[in-house]
């Protein structure tokens, strides 16, 4: 009887080991507000889109219309407007961004933690080589005056297909220039007319263009309390002709 | 001193040594008894088939050989002082079922070894297992305690919570680097039907074995049959097979194939409809052996292994071929080992060994060269290896060696004739160990304690691992066992080991800016037999690891260690129990695995994909009665499986990220995933039964089997993986079962 009584007790102990399954971990997720914002400079005109973060057991729309957007800058505080047709919040009046300053911009939507996304502008740049139809090759440097406050230029051959190939490059911080090798990877281009367009860029920018849709999982650039960009940058472009050596 | 002491003790006496053979074929019989009749003197042979009986008092005495499924074999001999004698046996087997055979060995090396966590397989144990279109070796050992599967059809060895690059496979001493490569990981390299019996240590093994951190399979394929020309040849769905052995002068060969045939069958069917219909894979291996014995005292065996998958296909146009794609990978090796007694006392190895894996990826565009790639990757390793058996007396067996390895390890990405990444690495790796198994009290304590010193020439780097093991005999049938190691690994792999499918590993090894893995394992176990022949084992264990080195999720395969690898720390522990029986015409066993894996990245733990908590099998086998029409005296084996679900982060949130489409000159979106933390939620459960069904036959008046697999019978949908269809909104989550159906295969074997 006492030893019947054992086997059961060791039974039934196998059998809670065996049934008993992991304990989740998981916690119920709560959606944020997902910004997407680039201030160009010196462009006049910018786009504020809100959208959200969905649960997987959720229908997703296009975007959130009635969230109060407020752009800060150093003069300014402006609250946006949407405007339906392009799905975005704009400033009622175009505004001239100025180089080198923060703005900041907080989106407030009811249900969600209020988004607080901050930039700083880049200075002014210009390209000092290649000029406007010179000739380059695969050992040439690309030569910019340094833009203050752009720790990092981004840009991109575009050829006359339209076909883009980037690059990036982080500057030397004791060199008062910024010297850019031609991308190893252009060996593997064709000769031809090209246009080089380089954007000086804030952190922010250089964290979205590095992101990996495949890999990453969550962007947050420049942006507290959501996910999504808020970033600024400065362009300069030339037209050159590369040749294959 | 003591080693003196020990000398001294032993003269005035006399001993007994030999080989133990089996008369039919030549193969050595590892644990067979021998002892003096009327005496407490006796002994077993070893692995190789070795024994001597140490201490003798001079005089006439009968020895008898037994061994359970061959007949005793009984003589007289005369034992000299300070002389040692000679019998070297063959045992004529008896008609007894091969499986009692099994049995004694298990139950003599229950009580002469010192081990833990050791596991035998012998091929009809292999062949016995249910399969997926064929059998396989690491299907089979899937089956056992501590060794778990990913998913339905995974080939790979995860052995108490280690990763399968932390394994040490080994075949007849020749490193196999990726041992499960066929059919895109499907099928091991080690074909069933040479292979004479595997070993596998699933933890704590002896000081011979190193350079790896969990766990080790040493297959040993068949001798070849010294005695007379046999042979088998099979076809299954997948495959057909050949397999040769016979005698040769003063030794026996054996020679072992296999290829996928389907590619064949297409290409005839195309020759005869006239149409252009091919399948652009197969693959092939083989195996060979062959033993020389130019005298008692020595014995000299080539083995060799090769192996590739293929994959080629050209694309035409106009009757012109445009493209070719050529892709193959495939282990390679061979070894020479000599095996010389020096002295009854006394015997060695000495081992050289080549062993490589080639992946190797071509495309040749005909129209436009510039288009061209060419990507390899190789390891290769030369082995230098030596190792001695002392057989100091009848309390001490001292083992000692030592092993020198160069490995070479290279890659290269070729575009248009140019090396894009042209990288090798090598390192000369030397290792010496030593070893004594002491019998404290003679069947009760034993003692097995070791040291293996490793050394990197390369990065001037040393380790050393310490390993003791000690069984106690509580009662005849009962022992404790007791064992602790260091182990270090010097290569890496860079491709994850969690991955649910990889068909091959890409080794490197451990670079100047990392510290060496290493692991610590604890065992204890209980180990007690009911009878000859039904056996329980029970092991807890705990391994503790430091510095792993993990590739990070985006598995940079051109890149270096030090880029492309997160240091890790980590433990796994759990129990593991092993229950079998055999009985006159039944054999079964029931393995169950708890186990908890942990890796720690910073301060960070998380179960790791293949931490597998619970798994149980169940294997069943039986003689059909003769009142069952058709099947009678076949055999069915039946396996069930049951296990708890793998970590997975769950996809719990989901957003659009903008970027700017350079092509279609627009912005664009594209839906990013949030995962949930990566093993907050488990699959579900999963079980299914298999069965094997084989019955002997004649045919062309041939002796032959036919048989019949079924996997997942009463067809389960064991849940490998999600995925989310964006089309669907909100998206819909999608569950994938790796045999949807349940899964039949057939086949014959013929034997002549």
């Amino acid at each position: 009887m006492q030893k019947s009584r054992r086997n059961g007790i060791i039974i039934v102990v196998l059998f809670i080991i065996l049934i008993s399954c992991e304990k989740s971990l998981f916690e119920e997720y709560e959606p944020e507000l997902n910004i997407f914002c680039f201030l160009k400079c010196p462009s006049l005109h910018y786009t504020v889109i809100v959208d959200q973060t969905y649960r997987m057991n959720e229908p997703s729309n296009e975007y959130i219309d009635d969230a109060l957007v407020i752009l800060s800058g150093p003069n300014s505080v402006d609250t946006l407007q949407f405007i339906p047709g392009d799905s975005a919040y704009h400033s009622p009046y175009p505004l001239l961004f100025q180089p080198e300053k923060t703005y900041q911009l907080t989106v407030i939507k009811e249900g969600f933690d209020t988004v607080i996304a901050q930039t700083k502008t880049p200075g002014n740049f210009s390209i000092v080589y290649p000029q406007s139809h010179d000739t380059l090759t695969i050992s040439d440097t690309i030569i910019l005056t340094k833009s203050s406050g752009a720790p990092y230029y981004y840009g991109y051959f575009t050829d006359e297909n339209d076909y883009k190939i980037p690059f990036w490059y982080v500057p030397d911080t004791l060199d008062s220039l910024v010297r850019i090798p031609i991308p190893f990877y252009l060996t593997f281009a064709q000769s031809g007319y090209y246009r080089i367009e380089i954007l000086a860029c804030d952190e922010n920018y250089y964290q979205y263009s590095q992101f990996k849709p495949e890999q990453d999982s969550v962007l947050q650039a420049g942006i507290t309390g959501g996910v999504g960009v808020f970033a600024s940058y400065r362009t300069r472009y030339v037209y050159v002709y590369f040749v294959l050596e | 001193m003591i080693f003196i002491s020990l000398l001294l003790l032993a003269y005035d006496y006399g001993s007994v040594s030999g080989f133990v053979t089996d008369a039919s074929n030549g193969e050595k019989l590892a644990y067979a008894n021998v002892y003096l009749e009327n005496t407490n003197m006796g002994s077993a042979t070893n692995d190789k088939g070795y024994y001597i009986i140490h201490n003798i008092t001079p005089g006439t005495y009968s020895i008898i050989f037994s061994y359970i499924g061959y007949e005793s074999a009984k003589m007289g001999i005369s034992i000299k002082e300070n002389h040692n004698t000679v019998i070297n046996i063959e045992m004529n087997p008896s008609l007894i079922e091969l499986e009692e055979i099994k049995v004694s060995a298990e139950r003599t090396r229950f009580e002469q070894e010192v081990e833990v966590s050791h596991i035998t397989f012998t091929p009809r144990e292999i062949k016995s297992v249910p399969g997926l279109f064929e059998n396989d070796l690491i299907k089979t050992l899937q089956l056992m305690p501590g060794v778990v599967a990913m998913h339905d059809l995974s080939n790979k060895l995860y052995v108490r919570g280690g990763s399968p690059d932390e394994n040490l496979v080994l075949l007849d001493g020749i490193t196999i680097y990726n041992p499960s490569t066929h059919l895109f990981g499907l099928f091991s390299t080690f074909n069933p039907d040479a292979v004479s019996n595997a070993e596998l240590y699933a933890g704590g093994f002896p000081a011979i074995y190193g350079d790896r951190l969990s766990s080790v399979l040493a297959v040993t394929t068949k001798e070849g049959n010294s005695k007379k020309y046999t042979g088998e040849a099979s076809i299954g769905l997948i495959t057909s097979k050949l397999m040769f052995e016979g005698p040769i002068p003063k030794g026996s060969i054996l020679l072992s194939g296999r290829r996928t045939y389907f590619d064949a069958l297409v290409w005839a069917y195309s020759k005869i409809k006239n149409d252009t219909l091919s399948l652009p894979y197969y693959f092939y291996d083989g195996i060979a052996k062959i033993n020389f014995n130019p005298s008692p005292e020595n014995r000299f065996t080539i083995a060799g292994i090769a192996g590739s998958d293929i994959i080629s296909f050209e694309e035409s146009f106009t009757n012109k071929t445009e493209e070719k794609i050529d892709l193959e990978w495939g282990n390679r090796g061979i070894s020479l080992r000599w095996r010389r007694v020096f002295s009854p006392q006394f015997y060695g190895e000495i081992l050289g060994a080549w062993s490589n894996f080639l992946t190797h990826f071509q495309y040749e565009d005909f129209s436009d060269s510039t288009n061209n790639l060419h990507i390899y990757e190789e390891i290769i390793d030369y082995t230098g290896k030596c190792d001695f058996n002392y057989f100091l007396n009848d309390r001490h067996i001292l083992a000692c060696g030592i092993d020198a390895k160069q490995l070479e390890i290279g890659y290269n990405l070729n575009v248009i004739e140019q090396d894009i990444i042209a990288q090798e690495q090598k390192t000369h790796l030397f290792t010496a160990y030593v070893q004594d198994k002491w019998s404290l009290i003679p069947n009760i304590l034993s003692v097995q304690a070791g040291l293996r010193a490793l050394y990197d020439n390369t990065y001037k780097r040393s380790c050393l691992n310490p390993r003791i093991g000690i069984k106690y005999h509580v009662k005849p049938n009962t022992a404790l066992n007791l064992a602790w190691g260091k182990y270090n690994q010097f290569l890496i792999t860079i491709n994850s080991q969690e991955s649910y499918f990889s068909i091959f590993d890409f080794w490197r090894l451990v670079d100047s800016t990392h510290n060496i893995p290493s692991s610590y394992h604890v065992i204890a176990g209980l180990e007690q037999w009911f009878d000859n022949n039904t056996r329980l084992t029970i092991e807890p264990y705990y391994k503790k690891y430091y510095d792993l080195l993990i590739p990070k999720e985006d598995e940079i395969f051109f890149s270096t260690p030090s880029e492309s690898l997160k240091v890790a720390n980590g433990y796994s522990t759990g129990l593991d129990i092993f229950f079998k029986k055999s009985f006159e015409n039944a054999f079964g066993w029931i393995s169950y695995s708890l186990c908890f894996t942990k890796r720690k990245e910073g301060e960070h733990y998380y179960s790791p994909r293949y931490d597998r908590r619970h798994n149980l099998n169940i294997v069943f086998g039986f003689t059909i009665p003769e009142y069952i029409p058709l099947f009678k005296n076949g055999t069915l084996n039946l396996r069930w499986y049951f296990a708890t679900g793998l970590p997975y982060a769950e996809d719990l949130a989901r957003y659009r990220y903008r970027y700017y489409d350079s092509i279609e000159q627009n912005w664009e979106y594209e839906w990013i995933v949030i995962h949930g933390p990566r093993d907050a939620h488990r699959l579900p459960l999963s079980h299914r039964l298999d069965f094997h069904i084989e019955k002997d036959m004649r045919i062309f008046g041939l002796k032959g089997s036919w048989y019949i697999d079924v996997m997942n019978i009463y067809n389960h949908d064991n849940i490998a993986f999600y995925t989310l269809d964006y089309d669907e909104n909100p998206p819909k989550k999608i569950a994938y079962t790796l045999l949807p159906v349940p899964i039949p295969s057939f086949g014959i074997n013929l034997r002549f």
